[in-house]
């Protein structure tokens, strides 16, 4: 263990890895985005801005290569103790169950959607449709 | 062709049997099961829909369910859905509910009836609306159901022309004008989906002194007529509750709890809700009339049992005529879902409906069933026959005697209509509180209503346009009828009103006239004959009962058989035992 945290301290932080973080955050918020929008189309708040928010966020603290390193080398280090794949699953979990509601509570990069001016909805029944249960 | 309509597993289940597209029997099952506001499998109310139209079930060509099971179990695991984990009890009370019979309804039509026809399913909202508008005599007309919730709907705009009916707009779950209502009858500590009229007859004895915070923090309305519920502060669609604890803070009191003493502040929260409910309505009324050239609307829906609300309605003006289902619950949508399958599923013409067909239930007069005199006889209960009994009655009333007035069929609905009645005179200030006290065993805050002979209630009450005949809407009292009838005017000046003509009901008008003839008054107390807690009389053991155990002096039966508390009763005590009701 103690070895394996110095390796990671050791080594330098290259192109590669950094490509790499920005890469799982780009998936995450891909994912996010086909499940919520695409798959699911859950007609609740609009978390677009709070994506782009944290992914601009996240990328800052990469691009400032002191901080940035800092966080890839715990990102390394722990993919190196339970595996890159599982630890990205880990932190899509966190990403998404935690920070994301957590922006959505506190209204941070909320998208701002225009104050609705009803609340009725189109009659969707089929009226002749009597044979069915539902 | 044999149309039987059901509704069924919510709250009062009810049957209703449509004949060549003629409504010949209804019935809610609770009257029968004597279970308030029963929702089981209305199996006794189906049998007795059959009697009554002297058929057998392997007659009948169609059965229609009034909804849609599927969809209304898809709202609900949606709903328990996006409130776990704090739906998990809603989840284990609703779930086994459905996996053990609501989904399988058709299986249950099957086997208790043994029917091999067809089974058809109408959505909620359109039974509704085809109970209101099929049984108005309009040939056009815009409906409006308000409800607590069907599948997903709670609130619909929509059309009826000739046969067809459709609805146009709807509002969606969990934003509800019903479960609105229904939330603060339970903070102002009565039963959900029992209790709700009496939170209306609460109302004007206070001030609507929390409409602002009902509108700055329950609900939103948009100037087209829909509105939004605030579901941080209502509990419905996660737990069990209707209301949560932000709610109870908003207010600053905690709930009232059932059967505790009712203090200033309840009713002020009473009167606001109300006066909330009232100008939302109407606002919905405004949109509805502004989408269509329709000068006609009819109204169903839970909702719209609120008779304060119909009143502002109707004084609006913003229709030119108006009709109130008088069985807007769900009880109703069992003749809304006969009158689709009849007109939208076999296309076929409108028959004019009346309010005779009000009177649907059981019946002493049919030839199957044992004759009034055969069951006095059978229970050895004594009666006389007086030769002119509607004189004789009026002259007992007249003299403060309390009568129950069991006539011919029984009223379809929540309102005794003068053949399920219990009658008293208008004229005495305390019987208000005698027949609370004494034979209804219910809050003394609670009103009782007129029934008043059709032609001189324009003398009385400020009339508009709308049918006054089925206690559907109050009317305001003219100067000075509170002085002749003060029993049935409510602390507000008004009075949920039944007229009575010849034609809708013959034997009550005649009893109403000689009251008249006697006394001058036009008018006779009529509440509906059960004690608190107990569904409506229905057969003449059920009257004879409530009879026996209440300080009710007489009992008439089908205009002939007259039971006073001074004949020899106990063989027939013995033979009748009481029965305890839970409250309601």
């Amino acid at each position: 263990m103690t070895d394996l945290l110095r390796n990671v301290q050791d080594r330098k932080i290259c192109r590669k890895d950094r490509i790499q973080f920005a890469a799982v955050l780009l998936v995450f918020a891909g994912l996010f985005f086909y499940m919520k929008y695409v798959r699911y189309d859950v007609p609740v708040e609009d978390f677009i801005w709070e994506i782009a928010g944290v992914l601009v966020l996240l990328s800052t603290i990469v691009l400032f290569k002191s901080l940035g390193n800092s966080i890839i080398r715990v990102w390394l280090l722990i993919s190196a103790i339970i595996g890159k794949i599982i630890f990205s699953a880990l932190l899509f979990i966190v990403y998404f169950l935690f920070l994301v509601p957590l922006f959505g509570a506190i209204k941070l990069f909320t998208k701002r959607s225009p104050e609705p001016t009803t609340n009725w909805s189109k009659n969707t029944a089929s009226i002749n449709d009597y044979k069915k249960m539902g | 062709m044999n149309i039987l309509g059901i509704s069924a597993y919510y709250h009062d289940s009810a049957a209703a049997l449509l004949q060549d597209g003629v409504l010949k029997a209804a019935t809610q099952e609770e009257r029968l099961s004597r279970i308030k506001h029963d929702k089981s499998f209305p199996l006794l109310a189906i049998h007795e829909c059959l009697l009554m139209s002297g058929i057998e079930a392997d007659q009948l060509d169609c059965v229609i369910y009034y909804e849609k099971p599927f969809l209304k179990l898809e709202r609900i695991i949606d709903t328990i859905t996006t409130g776990i984990p704090k739906s998990f009890s809603h989840f284990f009370t609703a779930i086994p509910l459905w996996v053990k019979s609501r989904l399988w309804i058709t299986n249950e039509i099957r086997e208790k009836l043994n029917f091999k026809g067809e089974i058809l399913f109408a959505n909620h909202h359109e039974s509704h609306a085809a109970a209101a508008f099929y049984s108005s005599s309009f040939t056009d007309a815009t409906i409006i159901t308000l409800d607590g919730v069907g599948e997903y709907a709670t609130t619909t705009i929509g059309y009826g022309s000739g046969t067809e009916i459709g609805i146009s707009l709807e509002q969606h779950f969990p934003h509800s004008l019903g479960l609105l209502y229904s939330a603060f009858t339970q903070y102002c500590g009565f039963k959900v989906n029992s209790g709700e009229y009496k939170l209306m007859g609460l109302a004007p004895y206070g001030k609507p002194l929390y409409k602002q915070i009902i509108y700055d923090h329950l609900v939103k309305v948009y100037p087209d007529g829909s509105y939004q519920l605030n579901m941080k502060y209502f509990d419905y669609t996660e737990g069990l509750r209707m209301i949560n604890s932000r709610f109870i803070n908003l207010f600053g009191r905690p709930m009232r709890t059932h059967e505790s003493n009712m203090d200033s502040f309840y009713m002020d929260v009473a009167a606001s809700i109300q006066e909330v409910i009232e100008e939302i309505v109407l606002k919905l009324v405004v949109a509805a009339r502004s989408l269509s050239e329709r000068s006609n609307v009819v109204f169903a829906g839970g909702v719209m049992l609120n008779c304060k609300l119909n009143q502002k309605i109707v004084e609006a003006q913003i229709f030119k005529n108006h009709y109130f289902y008088p069985c807007p619950g769900d009880a109703g949508s069992a003749v809304g879902a006969a009158f689709l399958a009849w007109h939208n599923y076999y296309k076929k013409e409108r028959i004019n409906f009346s309010l005779q067909e009000v009177y649907l239930g059981t019946d002493t007069s049919n030839p199957q069933s044992e004759s009034v005199e055969e069951c006095l006889t059978r229970l050895q209960c004594p009666f006389v026959q007086p030769h002119n009994i509607f004189d004789d009655i009026a002259d007992q009333i007249s003299q403060g005697k309390i009568v129950g007035w069991f006539n011919g069929r029984m009223e379809f609905g929540p309102r005794a209509l003068g053949n399920r009645s219990i009658l008293a005179d208008p004229r005495r200030a305390e019987m208000k509180n005698i027949l609370n006290d004494k034979i209804k065993l219910r809050e003394k805050f609670r009103p009782f209503a007129p029934a008043i002979l059709e032609d001189k209630a324009e003398e009385f009450f400020h009339l508009h346009h709308t049918k006054y005949n089925t206690m559907m809407v109050t009317a305001a009292a003219k100067p000075g009828t509170d002085k002749i009838m003060p029993a049935v005017i409510h602390e507000d000046g008004t009075a949920r009103i039944q007229t009575v003509s010849s034609i809708d009901n013959p034997d009550f008008y005649k009893l109403l006239e000689s009251f008249f003839l006697k006394t001058g008054c036009p008018a006779l107390i009529n509440t509906s004959f059960n004690v608190r807690g107990e569904p409506i009389v229905s057969s003449i053991e059920d009257a004879l009962r409530t009879f026996l155990y209440t300080e009710i002096d007489l009992l008439v039966i089908d205009s002939r058989y007259v039971i006073s508390k001074e004949m020899n009763l106990e063989i027939i005590k013995n033979q009748i035992l009481p029965k305890v009701y839970e409250d309601d």
